[in-house]
């Protein structure tokens, strides 16, 4: 059990870590992306902030 | 991380937790469902989640509940003939929240009637699906430019066979099949 979550998070941090990466290096995706990127960690935040409280 | 690690010191949020209780005044509501008396009594209570369980004894004046969100249980336990409340509030840290955030859904297996009652467990549900909706579409995409790829086809073959094994691995030797 602990080594599928261990590969489970590791893969996660990898497709993170690749997909910003592929992000910066794509110069015309950079503006798209920082929009994803902007409005995800946004809408993520205050989903959070709601449920806690 | 935290899920798996549960014995790392910072991650053993459970030992860092605060408890409050307390006793309130109630009015005994006048709906008659198990759910909709819970709300009821929330919202004289002034407690916002996702009722968990509800139970009552034989006479129905002895009604308990549990509210959970994101890093707060609250247990009430209310006389309703008595027109009293007693609160048990569990408060974990940030490392609890992150943790009970992997496992809440608002749904239970052992009680399939059981359904989402708090309109933010919705969303976060819906924000779940759309992730697991994501990571297919990454999945698809990838496998899609893998294949249109043709120099990185045989190295690709070789990790998707390896990652198609190791996960059917998985799948047996924990005994989902």
């Amino acid at each position: 059990m602990g080594l599928g979550f261990r590969c489970d998070s590791v893969s996660d941090l990898f497709l993170t870590a690749t997909g910003i990466y592929l992000w910066t290096i794509l110069k015309a995706e950079r503006r798209v992306g920082l929009i994803f990127l902007g409005s995800g960690m946004l809408s993520f935040v205050l989903i959070v902030v709601a449920m806690v409280g | 991380m935290v899920l798996n690690h549960g014995k790392w010191p910072f991650a053993d949020f459970w030992l860092a937790r605060a408890e409050q209780t307390s006793l309130q005044p109630i009015t005994r509501p006048a709906a008659t469902g198990d759910l909709a008396i819970a709300q009821d009594l929330m919202r004289q209570l002034g407690i916002s989640g996702e009722v968990n369980r509800t139970e009552r004894n034989v006479a129905g004046d002895e009604f308990s509940f549990q509210v959970i969100r994101p890093g707060r249980t609250t247990d009430v336990d209310a006389n309703l003939a008595g027109g009293s409340a007693g609160l048990k509030d569990v408060r974990v840290n940030a490392w609890g929240i992150m943790s009970s955030l992997h496992h809440f859904t608002g749904v239970s297996m052992d009680d399939p009637d059981r359904g989402r009652d708090w309109w933010l467990t919705r969303v976060w549900s819906l924000a779940m699906d759309a992730v697991a909706f994501g990571l297919i579409i990454l999945v698809a995409s990838g496998l899609y430019l893998w294949w249109r790829l043709e120099k990185r086809r045989a190295r690709g073959l070789a990790i998707l066979t390896f990652g198609t094994i190791s996960c059917v691995f998985f799948l047996f030797g924990l005994g989902f099949w």
